[in-house]
């Protein structure tokens, strides 16, 4: 018999997670957010309906390209409990079964980020979207590395929430450490298109240089580390781009 | 030695990996003043003596000495300089940059007294891009050495001061300033002895020890591969193989290739570095000097055929590639008749006889009067200077705390700018004012360096307008007015460097005695 490290055996543990998928998948129904065809006339409803969503997103983001981790579900879990259901026991039990259900075993459908994003965009005005995009930066900083799926859906739901591309690039670059990228991608840290010509791409790489290299002698550490880990990231991408 | 009757005025490059001083001679032209062993530049570096604990070494011995104990010796402090939280622990006693940069600063102060006697005025020289708090820091390292520091000057300008005072020269001029831990570039416009500063650009942390450092993993690499073992294991192995990096370094600027013995743990290796090799391992730095460069350019709103001249300042200018690259991005050779390592020192000091004319006019000894009677330098602000301020933004619906330039970079000097905020709120108490440096208008992106709460009289609607007056002058001292226009109450904060309280007197009274107890070598 296989042991895990905590003393469960096995065999217990699975009846238990799929105890607990069943019920998640009982409560699903219950929970499950209303389609956009939904007519809400109501903003206080329309905001909780968002918040319903965002929960959705959340966890789909939060899964792109790894595992869910423990301090992501504590994040979201502050969420639910602080702007869904500080009161509400039984919406509360369900919403924790769905979260370990992310963790143990969904696989979440990732084309379902951009629909998520759209139904928000209907629901919230401008600011309400911008603090959504927040949460879910925030969320996939709670762990050590941020992958470039979590990014690509970051950037699309940006797209849908229809924040601009330098507002988007700002709120990352204040929000996300640098070193916790997967992978350097420059089109979403830098915004560097692949239609750009090449006096485009000097244009944006010495904006962005300018930007950063007045920010090396901050008082604060984190953005110090910040400015000069982008500084290398800007200097990267200009060898390339010239040579 | 100088006559009794003369007045000292000195110019002090205070580099990341060397020093330099000169003095005016009595017909006002600068002159390098060697050290106690005779040598033109002074490493800045500083080693304290392990078995007497009084002595302090500074200089090629604190060098030397880094090799056999490295935990006690200090480098490339400049590149600390300003930060807080930095400290290298002696026998218990926490050294702060500026510290560490006095005692550079009194061996320097002590090797010009055994020539010339004291001195009575000086001028220290720091990056173009150096903010407020570092150029108060250079300032107060000064004071604590026991210096008059008189004022600050930009490394560039310095370099472009001596340079334009020993040729006749008209144009715009580059100043392409690759020091050993910093990098600037300056553009100017220069008609003869008269100097507008157009703008300055600079990286703080890009210069020869970067490069060496290249060329320190190249070593690390090549060991690894051959024994499968680190080359580096203790701090004087790394003190040790960094000079290496360095010497290695200065010889790929004079031939193809460079010839070196590791002596390992594992075993020695004989390892070859090419010229290439080093430019490849560079090539990502480099790509930092472009971007810099196109920056000042664009801040100039120039191009590259704008330039008349490039003036090379700074060792790291000496590598081929640094050179090569500015010819093909000119379609010219940039100038190298100038001595890049001395023309820093020598600039301050003509700064520093210029700001005392400025200051004590009839004190100034005629002949160095007459020696600068034809130089006019007009410099710029070195960084913008603003506000924190909470502007309603329509598109989130609510007040966003954002920073409000008022003193744009690259304003000549003198300069006075004004603008007019208003309170937020009905019956409003208070009102904290603040001044901040930097580019950004996003607060936190910003450095604060002064903060003031105002009290404002009872019973007012909101919206009463609030008159902010920012003004620098020309020896780079910024004063700021906060005047409550419709009671007219004035708040004014004095930012001058050298002028901003007690705090900065008594740590200097302290640090004096400390470094008294002290002998410097």
């Amino acid at each position: 018999m296989v042991k895990m490290s905590d003393g469960y055996n096995l065999n217990l543990f699975l009846v238990l997670t799929v105890q607990a998928g069943l019920l998640y998948l009982f409560v699903r129904s219950l929970i499950k957010p209303a389609s956009v065809s939904v007519v809400l006339t109501n903003q206080e409803e329309k905001n909780l309906h968002a918040k319903h969503l965002t929960v959705d997103l959340a966890l789909t983001i939060a899964c792109a390209g790894k595992k869910i981790s423990v301090l992501q579900l504590k994040v979201i879990k502050n969420y639910i409990e602080k702007d869904i259901a500080p009161k509400r026991t039984s919406e509360k039990i369900a919403y924790y079964l769905k979260l370990l259900s992310y963790y143990f075993f969904i696989s979440p459908d990732f084309n379902q980020c951009s629909l998520i994003s759209k139904q928000i965009f209907e629901l919230l005005n401008f600011a309400g979207r911008y603090d959504i995009l927040d949460f879910c930066m925030r969320l996939v900083c709670a762990d050590d590395v941020v992958t470039t799926k979590q990014l690509v859906l970051l950037k699309d739901m940006a797209e849908q929430l229809e924040i601009e591309n330098e507002r988007f690039r700002l709120m990352l670059g204040k929000i996300i450490p640098v070193s916790k990228y997967e992978v350097n991608d420059i089109e979403i840290i830098l915004g560097i298109t692949s239609d750009m010509d090449a006096e485009e791409t000097n244009s944006l790489l010495g904006k962005e240089y300018v930007k950063w290299n007045a920010r090396v002698t901050n008082s604060t550490p984190q953005i110090r580390k910040q400015a000069r880990d982008m500084l290398e990231i800007i200097a990267k991408a200009k060898s390339q781009f010239t040579h | 030695m100088s006559g009794s009757k003369n007045i000292n005025i000195a110019g002090i490059d205070l580099g990341t990996t060397f020093s330099a001083m000169a003095i005016l001679n009595t017909i006002g032209k600068p002159e390098i003043v060697p050290n106690a062993d005779g040598e033109r530049l002074t490493p800045s570096a500083v080693f304290f003596d392990e078995d007497n604990g009084g002595i302090v070494r500074i200089g090629i011995e604190a060098i030397n000495s880094r090799h056999l104990n490295a935990e006690r010796s200090v480098r490339w402090i400049k590149r600390h300089i300003g930060d807080s939280n930095y400290h290298k622990t002696i026998d218990g006693k926490e050294w702060s940059a500026v510290e560490l940069s006095s005692l550079i600063l009194k061996k320097l102060k002590q090797d010009f007294a055994a020539v010339h006697g004291d001195i009575d005025s000086v001028i220290i020289s720091v990056p173009a891009h150096f903010d407020e708090i570092r150029r108060k820091a250079t300032m107060d390292a000064g004071k604590m050495a026991g210096l008059n520091v008189i004022g600050i000057v930009n490394e560039p300008v310095a370099a472009a001061l001596y340079y334009a005072t020993t040729r006749r020269v008209s144009g715009n001029v580059l100043v392409y300033d690759l020091g050993g831990g910093t990098f600037d570039v300056t553009i100017m416009s220069t008609h003869g002895s008269n100097m507008d500063i157009i703008c300055s650009q600079g990286e703080h942390e890009l210069g020869g020890v970067d490069f060496d450092q290249k060329v320190l993993e190249i070593l690390q690499q090549n060991y690894r591969d051959k024994y499968n073992s680190e080359l580096i294991i203790t701090d004087e192995d790394r003190a040790n193989y960094e000079d290496e990096a360095e010497d290695i370094k200065k010889t790929l600027s004079r031939r193809s290739v460079a010839r070196k013995m590791l002596y390992g743990p594992a075993g020695s290796i004989k390892i070859e570095i090419t010229q290439q090799m080093f430019e490849d391992s560079i090539a990502e730095l480099l790509s930092r000097t472009d971007l810099l460069l196109d920056a000042a350019l664009a801040e100039a709103n120039m191009t590259a055929c704008d330039i008349d001249r490039i003036i090379l300042v700074g060792g790291s200018t000496r590598i081929p590639v640094v050179q090569k690259r500015l010819e093909e991005r000119f379609s010219f050779a940039p100038e190298i008749t100038i001595n890049v390592d001395e023309c820093v020192a020598l600039g301050a000091a003509l700064h520093a006889g210029l700001t005392f004319q400025r200051e004590k006019p009839n004190s100034l000894p005629a002949g160095i009067a007459n020696g600068l009677k034809d130089i006019k330098l007009t410099d710029v602000c070195n960084h913008s200077f603003g506000t924190i301020c909470a502007p309603f933004d329509s598109k989130i619906g609510s007040r966003v705390i954002r920073n409000q330039i008022i003193l744009k970079k690259n304003t000549p000097l003198p300069c006075e700018v004004s603008q007019t905020f208003y309170t937020m709120n009905k019956e409003q108490k208070k009102l904290e004012v603040t001044v901040t440096q930097g580019e950004d208008a996003a607060a936190e992106y910003v450095n604060i360096i002064a903060t003031h709460t105002i009290d404002l009289p009872p019973g007012r609607s909101a919206k009463r307008p609030i008159k902010v007056t920012y003004s620098y002058d020309v020896n780079q001292r910024m004063h700021c007015k906060f005047e409550d226009v419709e009671s007219g109450k004035v708040h004014e904060l004095d930012l001058a460097i050298d002028k901003d309280g007690k705090l900065l007197e008594t740590a200097e009274k302290e640090h004096n005695n400390q470094l008294e107890a002290l002998k410097i070598e």
